[in-house]
């Protein structure tokens, strides 16, 4: 009796456990960022272009027993030299309170598709508890896409200047 | 941030925006498609007008000479075109045709033969 009493007791022991895991808060933040930069890529012996000046809008979700670990989701508003709109889905890390790496993928869908891997780094600088301005690199590289002539491959750098909060 | 390191970054990027903009490219340049204007495409770095397709400029070539062939064609082929169209001349040409199909359906042999094989006959005349 006494074995079954502790078998009964070790299971509800299990089932209960995850109650721990109600303690997990999922912490929502937003980031607006205007981006600008270089591209190249392309043929041969083509010249740097002038990137296009982006505003990115961004929500990110973590859980508070992991704060380092965010994953992202951001829209993407081309308004220079022409309209884009994309979407980017991120993983990023912070490294220390003031610095946050990321690697991701970004997409843009209109007015033609250019598809490809993302990586940026991110500095902030703290405005109060809850809100601080980023500023920092970020390099696309677009693979694949009906924009993209065939046979190549466009890179793009861009200093990324915005603000984060804290939901 | 102290402020020295604020001037620090403030200049970098300064003089990073600066030499960019003096050693871009130009506007006839293009990464991707969309950095040309409409109607033309991106080709080895340029904004190109799209090449012609071969076979369409072919066709384009040979456009004077087509119409004559066109025109060839209608006199000999267009007897089997226009065959059942108002009895011209053409049709008359036809006519030649007709009775040679007529003469082997009035063949015994193809009088014998069955419907199925008579229309075989036909079809392969």
């Amino acid at each position: 009796m006494a074995r079954v009493l502790a078998c009964v007791a070790v299971i509800v022991a299990l089932v209960v456990a995850p109650r721990v895991a109600s303690a997990q808060q999922y912490l929502l933040g937003a980031s607006g960022e205007l981006a600008s930069g270089v591209e190249g890529g392309g043929s041969p012996g083509v010249p740097l272009q002038i990137g296009r000046t982006r505003i990115r809008l961004g929500l990110d979700l973590r859980v508070d027993e992991f704060p380092k670990d965010i994953y992202g989701l951001g829209l993407i508003l081309d308004i220079e030299p022409r309209a884009s709109f994309g979407l980017d889905v991120r993983y990023m890390r912070r490294l220390g309170p003031k610095f946050e790496v990321s690697v991701g993928a970004i997409g843009y869908l209109m007015p033609a598709t250019l598809i490809g891997p993302s990586a940026s780094l991110s500095y902030r600088i703290p405005l109060s508890p809850v809100a601080a301005v980023t500023v920092g690199p970020e390099l696309n590289i677009y693979v694949l896409g009906s924009d993209l002539p065939d046979g190549t491959v466009v890179w793009q750098g861009l200093l990324q200047v915005g603000i984060h909060a804290d939901l | 941030m102290r402020i020295y390191e604020k001037a620090v970054l403030g200049a970098v990027a300064l003089a990073a925006l600066g030499f960019f903009a003096l050693n871009c490219g130009t506007n006839g340049d293009c990464l991707v498609y969309s950095d040309c204007a409409a109607g033309l495409t991106c080709a080895a770095g340029k904004c190109v007008p799209p090449p012609v397709a071969e076979d369409s400029g072919l066709d384009a070539e040979a456009s004077g000479d087509g119409a004559a062939l066109a025109s060839d064609a209608d006199a000999s082929g267009d007897a089997d075109a226009s065959s059942d169209a108002d009895g011209s001349t053409v049709d008359g040409t036809i006519e030649t045709d007709a009775p040679m199909d007529g003469a082997t359906n009035d063949s015994p042999a193809d009088a014998d033969a069955s419907p199925s094989e008579a229309s075989d006959g036909s079809s392969g005349g």
